[in-house]
C-alpha cells in the first residue's frame, strides 16, 4: 500500500494553508482522545457547532471507529454541494428557480442541523427569507454568507480531522 | 424761420430726412465727428454715390405727411438753434467784460482827476472830463467838488514850489490817460470786429447741409463695402427709395415697383408677403427668407422690416434692410449638421461605452467564476484525495462503500469546476489544441470501453468505425476523447434500453471540395455520429441545447442531474478545432449528436510508442483495423458490482487515474487489495445495497439489479422490525443509520419517493421514516402513492406518477397501514399539517436526535 505511507494530512494541507501542523503520531492514544474532546468543545464554545456534534461524536462506538471522521468529511462534501448547486441556480441566466433553490436549502438545513453545524443552519434562515421573498440579490447574500460560514468551519475542523484520522489509523491498524 | 429752415433743407438735402433721427444730438446712436480739422478725410476715399436710387416727390411727401419725417426736420432746426443761442450767449459774455474794463478805467480816471481838481479849478477849470458813460457818476463828481473847495486850505508860501511840481505831475498823467484812451479806442475796435464777425457768420441752412453731407459721406463710407440694401416701400409696397451697393438694375426698373414686379423666383412673394405682414400688424420685424431668382441666384437675407406711420397714424409704407447672410446661414446649417452628427456620435459613443463595460463585466464574471472555480477545486482535490488515501487504509466493507460515495461526489464537484474552467479558457481563447497522432479506432474503443465499466444500465454499446478513416490521424486527442465521452456519457445517462453507439466515417470538405493543400499533409474530414435510442430532446429545447448551463428542461435537470456544461464545452471544442457540432433528434426515439472535424492524415508510423494514445497496448494488428466494437449489457456483469464509478480517467487529475485504472484492471497483479477484497466477498454487495442507492440517487431502480444474494440477506434480517429511511441527504443517512444501530435497529435506505415505493412494493416495512424534500418525487407524494396502494391494492397511482413498477412482483392487498414518519427541516412548506394531509403518521424535526427516534420506535413498533 503505497499510498498509506504518505503523510494523510499532506492533501488537506493544501487545502487550508493556514492551519498548523502537529505531529500526532508521537502521542499516546488517550491523549489524542483527550485533545479531540477539547478541540470539539473549543468549537462549540466559538458557536461553531452545538451538541449534535459532541452526540455524534458518541454514535462512534457502535458504528465503528471511522464513523465520525467520515461523518465530517460527508458533510463537508455535501454541504458544498448543496451550495454550489444552489450558487449554480442562481447565477444560471434567466428565471431563478426558487422552487428548487428551496428544496437545496432545505437539504443543506437538514443535513446542518443535523451534523450540528449550529452557524451554518443559523445562516441559512436568512437564505429561506430571502428565498420567501424571491430575492435574487438576498440570496446570493445569504449564500456568500453561508460559504463563510463554512469555509470557518472547514478550516476549524482541520484539526479535529487530523487526530481522528491519527486515532482511526490508530484503531483500525489495532484490529 | 423754422419753416424757412425747412423748405431750404428740402432743397439741398432731400436725403437726410431718411437717415435716422437725432442726427446729431451728441451720445445718441448717430455720432458724426464735428467738422474741423480733419475735414480732408473723405479726400481719400472715392464714394460711389451713384447706389442711390430715389423718389424725390415720395420724399417730399414722406417729410411733410409722416411723423418721422417731420420730428427728424424739426430736430435738425432745433439743433441749430441751440447752436445759435450759444453763440450770442458767447458774444453777450464777452461784451460785459469789455464794458467791465471800461467802467474800471473810468474810476481810475475819475481817481486822477479829483487829486488834481484845485489845479484844475486853477488853471483849467475848462478841462474837466466827461464822463462818456454814466450821468449819476458825473453827478457824484459835481456835487463833491465844491464841499471840497471849502476844505482845501493851502499857505501861500509854499505856492511857487508846489506849481513845479504839480506842473511835472500834470504832464505825466496826461500821458497816461492818452494810453488808456488808446487801450479803450483798441477794446471799441476789437468789439467792432466782433460784432461784424457774428454777422458775417454762416446761415444755418449752409451748416445744416455741411453736417448733414458729412453724414451722409460718412454712410456711405461705411456701407460701400456692405452686403445691404436698404429700402423703403410705400403701402401698395412699391419701392420708392432703394440703397445697394450692388445694383443690378436701372432706377427705371426699381422706382415704383413692387418685389414681385422686379424679379422672380421664390422667396420674392415670401419677401414681399412678410412687409405686406409687417405694414399690417405695425410692428417691425426680422425674418430670414432664401430667395432662388435668376437674378442673383441663391442667397439668404435677413431682412428687418419697419412700418413708417403717417401724422395720423396710418401706415404709409416700409423701411427695410437687407443683409445678404447666405454664408452665415451655410455655415449655421453646417454647424447645425456637425452638432447633430456629433449628437449621434456621442450617442453611439455612449452605447459603445456601455456595451463596452458590459462586455468588461461578464469577461469579470467569467473571469470571477474560472477564479472560483479554481479556488473550490485545490480544497476539494484535497478533500478528494484524502478521501483516496482513506480508502487504502485498513477498513470494513460499509467503510469502503461510504468512501466511494464520498469519492464520487467529490468526483461529481470536481468534474464541474474542470468543466467551468474548460469553457472559460476556451471562451477567453486561452485553451491550445495539441497536434499529436492517434488512431481513432482506439480512441473510440477506449472510450466506448470506459463508458461500459461505469455503466448501471443494460445498454448495448457499439461503435463502428468505416474502412476508409486512416489508421491514424493527426489533433488533439485528449479533447476529442472529452468530446467523445461527454456525448456518450449524455447518451447513456438520457437513454434507459436499447442502444448507444459511436459511428466514425470520412466525408467530403464542407467548405472546399477541391484538394488545394495537397502539397502539404492531406487534410481529411471525419465524421462522428454519436447516436442513442433514448428519450429524445423536445424540439422547443434544441435551439438553447448547446447554451451553458441550460438542460433540455427543468425537469430533467432534476431528474437526470448534470451541469448542463458539457454540450457547450463540446461545441466550443468543436468549433475551436474548427469543426461543426449538431443535433437530430427525435423525443422519445432518441438523439443523434454529430461532429465532423478535420484531421491531418499522418503517415503509418512504423513506432506505436510514438502514439499518444497508447495507454492501453492491447491492439495487435488485427486491432488496429477492426473498426466494430461491441459491449453487450452481459459483459457488463462483473463490472457492475465493484465499479460505481461514475469518474472516467479523463477529467481527473493524474493522481486519481491510478486509482480509476486499479479498478479496471482488477485481475492484474499489481492492483490492490480494493477490488480484490469486494469481489472475494459476494455478500458485501447485499450489505451495502442500500448505500449504494443513496449514492446514485434517483439515476437507476435500486431494485433493478438485485441480486439472488440479495433477497438472500433481506430475508435473513426478515425477524427484526423492518425500517425503511427515505432521505437524500447523505449526512442524515448516515447519522439515522448509526443511532438506528445503536437502537439495535438495521434500516434500508432508498434516496427517493420514487425507490421508496418500489421498496414498499417488494418489501413489507414497519416503519417508514420518509424526509419530505426529495428529488424525483417527494415525501408527501410517496406517501400517498403508498397509502393508496394500501387502500385499492393496486399500483396504478404509482404508475401514473412515472414509476416504473417492477411487473414480476404482485402483492395482495395487504389491509395493514404503515407507520410513515415524516422527517422535517423545520421549513414553513413542511408544515405538520401537510404532512398530516398526506398520510402521514407523524414528523420529527430535523435534526434527528436518539431522544426523538425513540420515541418514534415506541410509538410505531410493536
Amino acid at each position: 500500500m503505497p499510498l498509506n505511507q504518505q503523510n494523510p494530512g499532506e492533501n488537506w494541507q493544501t487545502a487550508s494553508a493556514s492551519s498548523e501542523t502537529m505531529d500526532y503520531g508521537k502521542m499516546d492514544t488517550q491523549s489524542l482522545n483527550r485533545m479531540l474532546l477539547d478541540r470539539i468543545n473549543e468549537l462549540a464554545q466559538a458557536g461553531l457547532v452545538d451538541d449534535h456534534f459532541l452526540r455524534l461524536h458518541s454514535l462512534k462506538e457502535d458504528s465503528g471507529p471511522s464513523f465520525f471522521l467520515e461523518l465530517i468529511l460527508v458533510f463537508l462534501s455535501d454541504a458544498g454541494t448543496e451550495m454550489k448547486d444552489m450558487l449554480k441556480i442562481l447565477y444560471q441566466q434567466g428565471h431563478v428557480d426558487y422552487k428548487n433553490l428551496h428544496s437545496h436549502y432545505i437539504k443543506l438545513k437538514g443535513s446542518s442541523s443535523c451534523f450540528g453545524a449550529f452557524r451554518i443552519t443559523d445562516a441559512c434562515s436568512h437564505l429561506r427569507a430571502a428565498i420567501q421573498n424571491k430575492s435574487k440579490e438576498g440570496c446570493i447574500q445569504a449564500l456568500l454568507n453561508i460559504q463563510g460560514e463554512y469555509n470557518c468551519l472547514h478550516d476549524q475542523l482541520y484539526s479535529v480531522v487530523e487526530i481522528e484520522r491519527e486515532i482511526v489509523s490508530r484503531e483500525t491498524g489495532n484490529q | 424761420m423754422k419753416g424757412d429752415h425747412e423748405s431750404e433743407e428740402m432743397d439741398d438735402v432731400v436725403l437726410s430726412s431718411m437717415w435716422p433721427e437725432d442726427i446729431n444730438e451728441a451720445g445718441r446712436q448717430f455720432n458724426v465727428e464735428r467738422p474741423g480739422g480733419d475735414q480732408d478725410m473723405f479726400e481719400e476715399v472715392t464714394i460711389k454715390k451713384e447706389p442711390k436710387v430715389v423718389d424725390f416727390k415720395r420724399l417730399m411727401e414722406l417729410t411733410n405727411y409722416s411723423d418721422k419725417g417731420n420730428w427728424q426736420l424739426a430736430k435738425l432746426v432745433k439743433n441749430w438753434e441751440f447752436r445759435q443761442a450759444n453763440a450770442v450767449r458767447l458774444l453777450r459774455e464777452e461784451l460785459d467784460s469789455l464794458s467791465k474794463q471800461q467802467q474800471q478805467v473810468e474810476l481810475k480816471k475819475l481817481e486822477i482827476l479829483e487829486e488834481h481838481r484845485f489845479e484844475s479849478d486853477g488853471y483849467g477849470g475848462d478841462k474837466r472830463p466827461i464822463s462818456i458813460l454814466d450821468d449819476k457818476l458825473s453827478y457824484l463828481l459835481n456835487q463833491e467838488a465844491p464841499r471840497r473847495r471849502n476844505i482845501d486850505v493851502v499857505p501861500h508860501k509854499e505856492k511857487v514850489e508846489m506849481e513845479v511840481y504839480w506842473k511835472q505831475r500834470g504832464t505825466s498823467l496826461e500821458k497816461l490817460l492818452e494810453a488808456s484812451l488808446e487801450r479803450e479806442q483798441i477794446l471799441m475796435e476789437k468789439l467792432q470786429e466782433s460784432i461784424e464777425n457774428l454777422e458775417r457768420q454762416s446761415s444755418p441752412v449752409e451748416e445744416l447741409s455741411h453736417v448733414l453731407e458729412r453724414a451722409d459721406n460718412f454712410l456711405h463710407f461705411v456701407l460701400q463695402n456692405a452686403p445691404v440694401v436698404i429700402g423703403h416701400q410705400d403701402k401698395e409696397l412699391r419701392y420708392r427709395f432703394i440703397f445697394n451697393h450692388f445694383p443690378s438694375l436701372g432706377e427705371q426698373d426699381i422706382i415704383g415697383k413692387t418685389d414681385v414686379e422686379i424679379f422672380t423666383g421664390s422667396g420674392v412673394k415670401e419677401s414681399q408677403d412678410f412687409k405686406q405682414e409687417v405694414m399690417e400688424r405695425g410692428l417691425p420685424a426680422k425674418r430670414e427668407i432664401t430667395f432662388e431668382t435668376e437674378l442673383f441666384g441663391s442667397k439668404t437675407f435677413l431682412i428687418y422690416a419697419e412700418p413708417v406711420f403717417s401724422k395720423a397714424g396710418e401706415t404709409i409704407g416700409v423701411n427695410y434692410m437687407g443683409m445678404e447672410v447666405t454664408e452665415q446661414v451655410r455655415k449655421r446649417e453646417k454647424m447645425a449638421k456637425l452638432r447633430e452628427e456629433m449628437a449621434v456620435q456621442k450617442a453611439k459613443e455612449t452605447e459603445l461605452n456601455k456595451t463596452i463595460h458590459i462586455t468588461e463585466e461578464s469577461m469579470r464574471a467569467k473571469q470571477m467564476v474560472a477564479t472560483m472555480s479554481h479556488e473550490i477545486r485545490s480544497p476539494l482535490s484535497g478533500v478528494v484525495s484524502m478521501a483516496e488515501i482513506l480508502s487504502t487504509t485498513k477498513l470494513d466493507k460499509e467503510q469502503k462503500q461510504l468512501l466511494k460515495v464520498m469519492l464520487s461526489s467529490g468526483d461529481l464537484v470536481l468534474q464541474l469546476i474542470n468543466d467551468i474552467l474548460d469553457l472559460s479558457k476556451v471562451e477567453s481563447g486561452v485553451m491550445r489544441l495539441e497536434a499529436t497522432k492517434f488512431r481513432p479506432r482506439e480512441v473510440v474503443k477506449h472510450v466506448l470501453q470506459t463508458a461500459a465499466a461505469s455503466l448501471k444500465k443494460s445498454l448495448t454499446l457499439e461503435g463502428n468505425v468505416a474502412d476508409d478513416v486512416p489508421i491514424e490521424v493527426i489533433g488533439d486527442v485528449l479533447r476529442i476523447r472529452q468530446i467523445l465521452t461527454n456525448l456518450l456519457s449524455n447518451a447513456t445517462k438520457f437513454t434507459h434500453e436499447g442502444k448507444v453507439g459511436i459511428n466514425l466515417y470520412v466525408v467530403k470538405d464542407p467548405s472546399t471540395i477541391t484538394k488545394q493543400d495537397s502539397q502539404e499533409e492531406p487534410v481529411v474530414w471525419i465524421r462522428c455520429d454519436v447516436y442513442d435510442t433514448g428519450i429524445g430532446i423536445p424540439d422547443k429545447a434544441i435551439p438553447t441545447l448547446f447554451k451553458k448551463y441550460m438542460q433540455a428542461g427543468a425537469d430533467t435537470a432534476r431528474k437526470y442531474g448534470g451541469t448542463g456544461l458539457g454540450l457547450a464545452i463540446c461545441k466550443q471544442l468543436v468549433e475551436l478545432m474548427g469543426g461543426q457540432l449538431t443535433v437530430s433528434s427525435v423525443e422519445h426515439h432518441g438523439s443523434t449528436f454529430t461532429f465532423v472535424l478535420p484531421y491531418k492524415v499522418s503517415s503509418m508510423s512504423d513506432d506505436p510508442d510514438e502514439l499518444s494514445d497508447t495507454e492501453h497496448q492491447d491492439g495487435t494488428e488485427d486491432d488496429l483495423h477492426s473498426g466494430v466494437f461491441v459491449f453487450q449489457p452481459r459483459s457488463l456483469g462483473p463490472l457492475f458490482t465493484c465499479q460505481s464509478s461514475t469518474r472516467t480517467p479523463k477529467i481527473l487529475p493524474n493522481s486519481y487515474e491510478l486509482n480509476a485504472n486499479k479498478i479496471d484492471e482488477s485481475p492484474s497483479p499489481s492492483s490492490n487489495i480494493t477490488c480484490r477484497e469486494v469481489s472475494s466477498e459476494e455478500d458485501a454487495k447485499a450489505r451495502c445495497l442500500s448505500l449504494k442507492n443513496v449514492k446514485s440517487s434517483g439515476r437507476f431502480h435500486p431494485y433493478d439489479h438485485k441480486s439472488p444474494e440479495t433477497r438472500r440477506v433481506e430475508g435473513q434480517t426478515n425477524a427484526r422490525p423492518k425500517i425503511l429511511l427515505v432521505e437524500d441527504s447523505k449526512i442524515n443517512v448516515m447519522v439515522i443509520k448509526s443511532m438506528m444501530e445503536k437502537l439495535g435497529h438495521r434500516i434500508d435506505v432508498v434516496s427517493n419517493g420514487a425507490e421508496a415505493v418500489l421498496a414498499v412494493q417488494s418489501n413489507t416495512y414497519d416503519l417508514i421514516l420518509m424526509d419530505v424534500c426529495m428529488p424525483v418525487i417527494d415525501g408527501l407524494q410517496a406517501t400517498r402513492l403508498i397509502r393508496s396502494f394500501e387502500e385499492t391494492g393496486s399500483w396504478d397511482e404509482a404508475v401514473k406518477a412515472g414509476i416504473e413498477m417492477q411487473p414480476s412482483i404482485t402483492q395482495e392487498k395487504s389491509g395493514k397501514r404503515t407507520p410513515i414518519v415524516a422527517m422535517t427541516a423545520n421549513a414553513v412548506s413542511e408544515s405538520g399539517e401537510e404532512c398530516y394531509a398526506n398520510g402521514m403518521d407523524s414528523f420529527v424535526s430535523k435534526p434527528v436526535t436518539f431522544q426523538s427516534l425513540k420515541q418514534c420506535l415506541q410509538a410505531y413498533l410493536p
